[in-house]
This record gives C-alpha cells, sequence and structure tokens, in this order.
C-alpha cells in the first residue's frame, strides 16, 4: 500500500526536473486531505488524533493572510497515491493491522509536513506547519494515551485555525488572549506542582515559569488595549467566538481519572496551547520573546519525554505536596462502560465510506465484546485478542460518532415544544439504537441520515407524556373478548377444512419466504430449520445480534406480505409499531435493497 | 411552556466585568485566580452563545477593582432567573465561583488590613 506513496515522494526529492506547483499550500491541503480520508478509513479519528490536529493546522497556515504562493515541486503524485490507498482500504482491502498502519501513516504524514515546512518561507504558516509537525512527532516518539485536556487543547487549536482571518477584530483578539490567560495559569498550577513533586528538573520548570509569566504581562497589556464596552460582534465573528467559548470551557473542564502527569504532558505537546500561533495572531510585541522560549521548552520536552518524570501521589511527601488547586468541575470517574464523547462536531455529514468505517468498527467492537476468546466468530478471528478490548472501546466512539452526526435533527424537531427535554432524550436513545442497528449491505451506507430522520419522526409521532415516558399509541381498540356462552366448545382434532386451511397457510409462508431479499431469506430458513442465532450468525460471518435482527425483520416482512395477500392487513397482530414498520417498508421499497454479499461458507446442517 | 427571555445584555456585561477583573488581577496565580478564570471562561461561552446585538452600558469599569468587578458581576447573575439552568448549563457552576471568589477577595482584603 505504501510503496507508490514512497516512490513519489521519492520523486520529490531526486527528480531532476519534478512536476512543479505555482501554489505549494493549495497542493499542500489536497495531500492532507488524502490522508484524512486514509486515516478516516482505519477508523473513526478523534479530535485529538495526530492527523486530526494536522488537519486543523494545515487550515491555519492555509488562512494567514497576505501569504505570498509557493512555487515547489508538486505534492499531485503523492495526493494521487494516498487518495488510492485510502480507497482501497475504504473499499475492504483486507488490513490486518489497523495500529501497525496508523503509525506508518503518522511516519508519512509527518516527513511529508517537515518537508512543506521547510519549502514555506512564511513564518507564520511555517507556525502553523510546526504545529501539526509536533503533533505528529509527539505521537511517534511518545505516544500517550487519549486524554481530556488533549480533546480540550485540539479544540483551542481548531478554534485558533477559526479565527486566523478574523484576528485583527478586536473582539476575537480580546478572547484569544483570555482564553489563553486561562490555559497559561492551568500551565502555571501544573509546572509549579511539578516542579514541587520534583517531576520536573528546576532548571526547566523555572524557564518555563518566567515566560508563562512574560506571556501572562503581554496578554494583560492587549486586553488593556481593547476597550470591552465599544465591542461589536457580526455574525461571523459570534460563531468564531463560539469556537472559541467552547475550546476555553473544555480546557478548564478537569477529569478526576486525569493524571497530573498525563495533563502537564498535554500542554507542553500542545506548546502550551500554541503559544507561538497565540503570539502571532494578538500581535503584541512584548509577547514574541516568551511565546519563542515557550515553543522551544516544549520541544525540548517533545524531544526529551524523560524531562517529565511520572511521581505516584505517595511519592511526593511533605515536600511534594501538590500546590492547593482549586476546586475546577471535576468530572466523576466514568461508570463501565464510559461514557463516549463524540469525535466530530455534532451535525457533520459523513459520506458513505465514512458511514461504512463506522458500520464496521461498530460491528468488530460488539463481536470483540461477546466473543468467546476460545471460539471467535469469524469477524475478530486474526486479530491478537490483546486489541479486542480497544475494538471494544473504537465500535462505542463509532456508534457515537453516528449518532452525533445526526443528532441535530432531534434538536430541529423539538425547538419550542412541550416536554422538548424529554424528547430529545428519548431520541437520543432511539437513535442509538438505531446507529446499531442500521446495516449498510442491506440499506446503503449512503442512507444513514434518513434512516435516522425516520427513527426521529417515529420518536416525535409516539411523543412522551408529562412525566417524560414514552406513550403508547394503538391503532385502534383491541378485538373484545367473544363470549363463547352459547357456542359449544370446538373439537381439538383438526377436520378437513383445518387441513386445506394449514396446506393453504404453508403454501403462502413459503411464498412470502421466496420473496425476501437474500440477505433475510438465508438466516430465516436457517432459523426455520432449527438453527440457533447463535449458529446463524457463526456460519454467516456476522454478530448475534446482525442474526437476530435481520431475522426480525424477515419475520416482519413474511407477516405483511401474508396479511396482505388475505386483504386482512389487521388479520395479524401487529408487534412492532405500525408507523415504523409502514416506514420501514416505504423507505425499502423507495430505495430497493442493496444485496448483501453472499456469507462466505454456509455448510449444510 | 413559554420560553424564559435570555438576559443577553447582562450576560455581556458580566463577560466584560469579568474580563476586568481578570485584567486587574496581578501575575499572582493563586486559587482565586483560578477561580476567576474559570468564571470567565464560562462567561465568555455564554457571550458567545447568546450574543446581544447592543454596546455594554458599563460606566467607568477602569475605576472599579477586582472585587468591585466581581461583586457587579455577581449582582448581575443573582438577578437572573433560576429556570434558565436549563438553557445555561454552566449557570449554577457561575454563581458558585463568584461567590466563592467575592469570600477569598474579601478575607484577603480583611487580612492586609
Amino acid at each position: 500500500m505504501w510503496d507508490a506513496v514512497r516512490r513519489e515522494f521519492t520523486r520529490c526529492h531526486w527528480d531532476a526536473a519534478p512536476p512543479l506547483t505555482l501554489d505549494l499550500m493549495s497542493d499542500w491541503m489536497r495531500t492532507v486531505h488524502s490522508l484524512t480520508a486514509l486515516r478516516r478509513a482505519f477508523g473513526p479519528v478523534p479530535p485529538d488524533d495526530p492527523i486530526a490536529l494536522l488537519a486543523t493546522a494545515t487550515m491555519g497556515a492555509a488562512r494567514v493572510p497576505d501569504v505570498s504562493p509557493v512555487l515547489a515541486p508538486s505534492l499531485q503524485g503523492v495526493d494521487a497515491a494516498l487518495a488510492e490507498a485510502a480507497r482501497r482500504v475504504s473499499a475492504g482491502s483486507h488490513v490486518v493491522d489497523r495500529q501497525g498502519e496508523q503509525a506508518t501513516l503518522n511516519q508519512v504524514a509527518y516527513e511529508l509536513v517537515h518537508w512543506v515546512r521547510v519549502h514555506t518561507p512564511d513564518q507564520r504558516a511555517k507556525a502553523w506547519l510546526q504545529a501539526g509537525e509536533t503533533a505528529l512527532d509527539s505521537a511517534i516518539h511518545a505516544p500517550a494515551v487519549r486524554s481530556t485536556i488533549g480533546v480540550g487543547l485540539a479544540a483551542w487549536q481548531e478554534a485558533l485555525a477559526a479565527v486566523q482571518p478574523l484576528h485583527e477584530t478586536a473582539i476575537v483578539r480580546r478572547s484569544v488572549a483570555l482564553g489563553h490567560l486561562m490555559l497559561l495559569r492551568e500551565a502555571q498550577a501544573m509546572v509549579s506542582e511539578a516542579r514541587g513533586r520534583g517531576m520536573l528538573p528546576e532548571s526547566y520548570a523555572d524557564a518555563v515559569l518566567d515566560n508563562l509569566r512574560g506571556l501572562a504581562g503581554a496578554h494583560h497589556a492587549t486586553l488593556r488595549q481593547i476597550d470591552g464596552r465599544q465591542l461589536g460582534a457580526s455574525r461571523v465573528d459570534q460563531a468564531v467566538m463560539l469556537k472559541v467559548g467552547v475550546a476555553v470551557r473544555q480546557m478548564t473542564t478537569r477529569d478526576a481519572a486525569e493524571t497530573p502527569h498525563a495533563r502537564l504532558a498535554g500542554l507542553l505537546r500542545s506548546r502550551f496551547g500554541q503559544a507561538v500561533l497565540v503570539g502571532h495572531l494578538i500581535q503584541q510585541p512584548s509577547a514574541r520573546t516568551a511565546t519563542e522560549a515557550l515553543g522551544r521548552l516544549a520541544l525540548e520536552y517533545v524531544a526529551n519525554p524523560t524531562l517529565l518524570r511520572s511521581v505516584e501521589p505517595s511519592e511526593g511527601g511533605d515536600g511534594g505536596r501538590p500546590t492547593p488547586r482549586a476546586a475546577a468541575p471535576v468530572r466523576e470517574a466514568a461508570p463501565t462502560p464510559p461514557l463516549t464523547e463524540p469525535s466530530i462536531q455534532p451535525g457533520t455529514v459523513l459520506d458513505g465510506a465514512a458511514v461504512q468505517a463506522h458500520c464496521r468498527a461498530r460491528d468488530l467492537g460488539v463481536a470483540a465484546a461477546s466473543v468467546d476468546p476460545g471460539n471467535p466468530p469469524e469477524l475478530v478471528r486474526g486479530i491478537d485478542p490483546s486489541r479486542w478490548p480497544q475494538l471494544v472501546v473504537e465500535g462505542r466512539q463509532a456508534v457515537t460518532d453516528l449518532v452525533a452526526s445526526v443528532i441535530p435533527m432531534a434538536y430541529a424537531q423539538t425547538r419550542g415544544l412541550t416536554n422538548a427535554a424529554d424528547l430529545r432524550g428519548q431520541m437520543f436513545v432511539e437513535l442509538m439504537g438505531a446507529a446499531y442497528r442500521f446495516d449498510p449491505s442491506i440499506i446503503g451506507p449512503e442512507r444513514w441520515p434518513m434512516y435516522a430522520w425516520m427513527t426521529v419522526k417515529h420518536t416525535l409521532w409516539r411523543g412522551v407524556d408529562d412525566s417524560g415516558v414514552v406513550r403508547k399509541r394503538i391503532r385502534g381498540p383491541r378485538p373484545t373478548a367473544v363470549s363463547m356462552d352459547q357456542w359449544d366448545p370446538p373439537s381439538t382434532n383438526p377436520g378437513p377444512s383445518d387441513i386445506i386451511e394449514q396446506r393453504d397457510s404453508i403454501s403462502l409462508l413459503a411464498r412470502a419466504v421466496e420473496l425476501l431479499p437474500t440477505a433475510l431469506r438465508g438466516p430465516l430458513e436457517e432459523s426455520m430449520r432449527g438453527s440457533t442465532t447463535k449458529t446463524i450468525a457463526e456460519d454467516a460471518g456476522y454478530s448475534e445480534s446482525t442474526a437476530r435482527r435481520r431475522l426480525h425483520e424477515a419475520r416482519d416482512l413474511v407477516k405483511a406480505e401474508i396479511a396482505g395477500w388475505e386483504g386482512n392487513p389487521s388479520g395479524y397482530e401487529i408487534v412492532t409499531d405500525p408507523v415504523l414498520d409502514r416506514a420501514q417498508r416505504l423507505f425499502e421499497q423507495s430505495f430497493g435493497p442493496v444485496s448483501a454479499p453472499e456469507p462466505r461458507h454456509r455448510p449444510a446442517r | 411552556m413559554t420560553a424564559r427571555p435570555m438576559p443577553t445584555d447582562s450576560i455581556a456585561k458580566v463577560d466584560l466585568l469579568l474580563g476586568q477583573a481578570i485584567l486587574l488581577g496581578t501575575d499572582d496565580w493563586n486559587d482565586t485566580t483560578a477561580n476567576l478564570h474559570e468564571a470567565m471562561g464560562i462567561a465568555l461561552l455564554m457571550a458567545a452563545q447568546h450574543p446581544t446585538g447592543e454596546p455594554v452600558d458599563l460606566p467607568e469599569p477602569n475605576q472599579l477593582s477586582v472585587l468591585g468587578c466581581v461583586e457587579d458581576a455577581l449582582r448581575e447573575v443573582q438577578n437572573w432567573d433560576l429556570a434558565l439552568a436549563a438553557d445555561l448549563p454552566d449557570l449554577a457552576r457561575l454563581r458558585v465561583l463568584l461567590t466563592d471568589t467575592r469570600r477569598d477577595l474579601l478575607v484577603a482584603n480583611a487580612s492586609q488590613g
């Protein structure tokens, strides 16, 4: 997969007359787009993923105003090779070790961004590219677990990229300076604590503290120049401010499970909240020395992560007592399973490939969570069992992201309604269920938003009562019991008419089953032959929950088909919700089921 | 149920007052400053979520002390309808932070004589 990428990149270095581009940054943006597509094909991309940070940094670099286009060797070949790799992975080519492939991708991206940075003359654009390079450098040389501060800092970097075109607006400069002041205070507290505990060398900690204070002074100077009363905000400013506000709030929210070491490491990796970029944005001359020094000190840590020693709380002793901290909002340690936060912005449009990748991650996660290590289903066979817990986490993340991509529908549909909060809660629950049920092989991955939309509409139709409980809607009065007083009890032995009726019913049933799509007919026939759901799932190579759902759908379709033939739709007890049934039928009639691939093997039983 | 009006002008005022308090604060980053910064973070987000179209009427903020800014901000916040908590999830946290900050500042002022 990487051969073509390597070959194309080598050409940029050695080709005597390489194809040139007049605008390196445009080329680089396309390349980053392909890198992101490839990363997405490997699985869900959390906001603090190094490739996501690289994408944000590139966006920031591209938004730097008044940068002259750069003439350089074109990255078009590399871009094409990466796009092809992404296409192949998305198409389902076998990726044995996704973790390994991700590590390779980080290395490739690191080398590429370094090359682009070296070819970029503008210092401000260089600083942005350096931010992406540092994120990849950290991920390669000192990989760390995902942390709350890491997510907050990723949001902060994204906010800085968003404010880039408006950074001369007073209201934006004020917000950036205030937000960064909060981050500096947090960094100061963490570094003081680390110094006290002996986690950082004293000289290093003192240098950091000096420069943090210096930069805070520069921010104060910036704030003094702005008269807050005269600030007006356009709609664009407000959208940008919202990004800054959300990022600041995320950074000031503390996670009880996060260690001081992880928190400080996150701050150092972010080069103290991209101090150099903030310095460029607020344009305060007195900030320059401090921002550059902080950037250098943070790079020193990235190059040598052992600078920050991990110390257990008990090791601190009296001298190592942490600096008393203010009661920040503490999020209790998450219950098991931990709640997963979406890694995408709510309402992000997922294309078909992304939905497919999310569904695959979901199925892998479900399979990994429920397997017997001695007899794993085919889906997770060949994957190292030590990676199964990670698959479970990725599966949950995928489901959360699927829901996050459509959650604005719930808000749009409930705005201004009575019991809106309860309705939204119920919609969220239903959407989670839908995200687990959705099968792209039957419905088509690009139709996930429509599937979610029908779920939302159905929940809205059912509604909730004043206590927030879902209403039970029944299409009409249930049939009343017929008194048997005047009748003789029927014989238990079948008469001739009963036998004929039974034969007709079997014939109808067989015809209805024949009409089912292959993906549903197979499991139903196996079930009719007496196979358990587990066996059906193992034979077909998908999860037990998928088998159960397909059986359920098959039975519903058969029931509806027979009811239609008999001209008596209400002749059968409707177990599932009639609106959902109708919506599902309409949906499948409108778009037609996509025939699922045949199972790889199905031994006769 | 009718929607409660959002006190956008008041939110902007709180944002401005807390920004001023931070500006007036010294480089001495202690627990009080930590609370003040966190409150500022909440106010910044609230102001971005519920912007006002009008300039904020704040008489001579340069004549206020840190304590004065915090007290004025607390007064504003305490005037808000508590039922707004449904729309402002950090409302309670903001009230607590401002109350704590005010108390800490009062104690600090008293100990300085």
